[in-house]
């Protein structure tokens, strides 16, 4: 059951007789503000009950010998009870599949942060090339990290690893770029000095 | 395989970082992409209890106005002077400016969405306009609606006397990224008069242009950036970056004052300034030139904004006192 809401601006309490009105007015701040209330504010918290296991008769937890199983884990198969039973992407799994699930991102629906490295590949091969001298150490920073994390999990939103082939490009263009101005430079000065 | 997300309003997109909430299988999935990270939260839609928002004061959109108005008048200004190639490189200059401008009217007033579960109030930041936060509800409410059923709400209960009623609970405070503070908006006003105070000196003092103009840029950026950050310490708390941060522009300002002593300053030297300073005189008189005029402008726009933010904080405490005491 909620508590109640607080205006988002002032923190006041918005009072409930303006609950799911069209558009109302803060008491404090006097913003405008618009509060939706959904039937789950107005359930009651549900409490897991948990039966005993009759011995020798029902089959009991995994975890728990003494309470009685009620699904076995989608995942490996042992048998759980109320306690153990967590719902998760459609699938019953235990506690135990669930935090290996989350520790090798099985479950994506538990992956909380990623790391893009296509965007960090890209920004390398990019940003730096306005100060000259930085893409010599970076260029070849973004090659490394468009071949190392090709096959790395990317964003779970559609995306595509278009970055990783500009940033490759960009950086093998100016890294060889630099190199090349680089030997022409020392030639120029020795053919200077032999003449 | 990527799990099958629809889009619900269109993205939030910043300079630095974007937001942008997804309708996935049973689940609302709110993203905050800072560029090189992604970070996710995701709300079942049997679980949510509530979703309000709350317009807020238009203090962006006057101070994006009072920049414009300023940069115009003193291109015109320029212009009149017979200076015109300067006018028309700082209306070049300024021209995003404008155009963010107009952008930001054209998405209408902002807000802050706050969606509400059994675990506490969410701040949604890719909800930050009226006009998205309505897109939103109206995207979102039917498949609320389909995994929590139409079971009404109950009605507020009848007041009853004083005396017999008992006091409800009250909720717990919103989390702070959602509020306004008075406070933090005057930080940044005083970090903005700072700025106009380090430039006047440079003008008072008839310091060489030339010695502190890579100095007094690199310490006005350094104290913008501590500004921001410090924002960005109250709202989210502080971190041991501020410490460098702070740190990094007590030495920007240190390094200002040396250079206008000496004449010498460490950011010219790898601003590479000194080398245009060998270069004749023609070098000398653009870089000059051009210093003096970003300066006049730096100097009153920050003025300007400082004085608004602070008289906007000044005026927030005021109302929010009226308010409590009537």
């Amino acid at each position: 059951m909620i508590a109640g809401l607080r205006c988002a601006v002032c923190d006041e309490v918005i009072d409930r007789s303006v609950w799911n009105d069209a558009v109302t007015f803060c008491a404090r701040c006097q913003e405008p503000l618009q509060a939706r209330v959904y039937p789950a504010a107005f359930r009651a918290a549900s409490v897991t009950r948990v039966d005993a296991a009759e011995e020798g008769i029902e089959a009991a937890c995994f975890q728990h010998a003494s309470n009685k199983a009620i699904a076995a884990c989608a995942r490996c198969g042992r048998f759980m009870c109320a306690v153990c039973d967590i719902e998760i992407d459609r699938e019953h799994i235990c506690p135990v599949c669930l935090e290996s699930g989350a520790r090798q991102g099985t479950i994506q629906n538990l992956d909380n942060r990623r790391t893009l490295y296509d965007s960090i590949a890209f920004a390398l091969a990019t940003l730096p090339v306005f100060t000259i001298y930085l893409p010599i150490f970076t260029a070849p920073a973004a090659v490394y990290l468009s071949i190392r994390y090709w096959r790395a999990p990317l964003s779970i939103l559609p995306r595509t690893r278009w970055r990783f082939v500009l940033a490759a490009l960009f950086g093998a263009t100016q890294f060889f770029g630099l190199v090349a101005i680089i030997v022409i430079a020392i030639a120029a000065s020795r053919s200077r000095i032999t003449q | 395989m990527a799990a099958p997300y629809r889009l619900l309003i269109p993205k939030r997109r910043g300079v630095f970082r974007s937001s942008h909430v997804w309708a996935g299988d049973g689940h609302i999935l709110h993203v905050d992409n800072t560029r090189f990270h992604e970070n996710y939260q995701r709300f079942r839609f049997d679980e949510i209890q509530a979703v309000t928002y709350t317009q807020k004061g238009s203090l962006a959109l006057l101070q994006w106005a009072g920049l414009v108005t300023l940069v115009l008048i003193y291109a015109a200004v320029l212009w009149a002077a017979g200076t015109g190639g300067v006018a028309i490189f700082f209306g070049i200059f300024f021209v995003p400016l404008i155009a963010a401008l107009i952008v930001d009217i054209a998405n209408g007033p902002r807000c802050v969405c706050m969606l509400q579960t059994a675990v506490g109030a969410h701040h949604l930041t890719a909800v930050s306009r009226v006009k998205r936060a309505r897109e939103f509800l109206d995207a979102v409410e039917p498949l609320i609606r389909e995994a929590q059923g139409e079971s009404p709400v109950p009605a507020a209960p009848a007041p009853a006397s004083p005396e017999t009623a008992p006091k409800p609970p009250e909720p717990p405070s919103l989390p702070r990224p959602g509020h306004q503070f008075p406070l933090v908006e005057a930080s940044f006003g005083v970090t903005m008069l700072l700025q106009a105070g380090l430039i006047g000196l440079f003008f008072a003092g008839r310091y060489d242009a030339l010695a502190v103009a890579s100095p007094t840029l690199v310490s006005i950026s350094s104290l913008l950036l501590a500004g921001v950050s410090l924002i960005f310490g109250f709202t989210r708390g502080f971190r041991i970056g501020h410490v460098f941060v702070v740190l990094g522009t007590a030495l920007a300002c240190w390094d200002w004052f040396r250079a206008a002593e000496t004449g010498f300053s460490i950011s010219s030297q790898i601003g590479g300034l000194s080398i245009f300073q060998q270069r004749g005189a023609l070098a000398k008189q653009v870089i000059t030139a051009g210093f003096m005029n970003y300066s006049r402008i730096a100097l009153w726009t920050f003025v300007s904004l400082g004085l608004a933010t602070i008289a906007e904080a000044i005026w927030h405490i005021l109302k929010m006192r009226r308010k409590t005491s009537a």
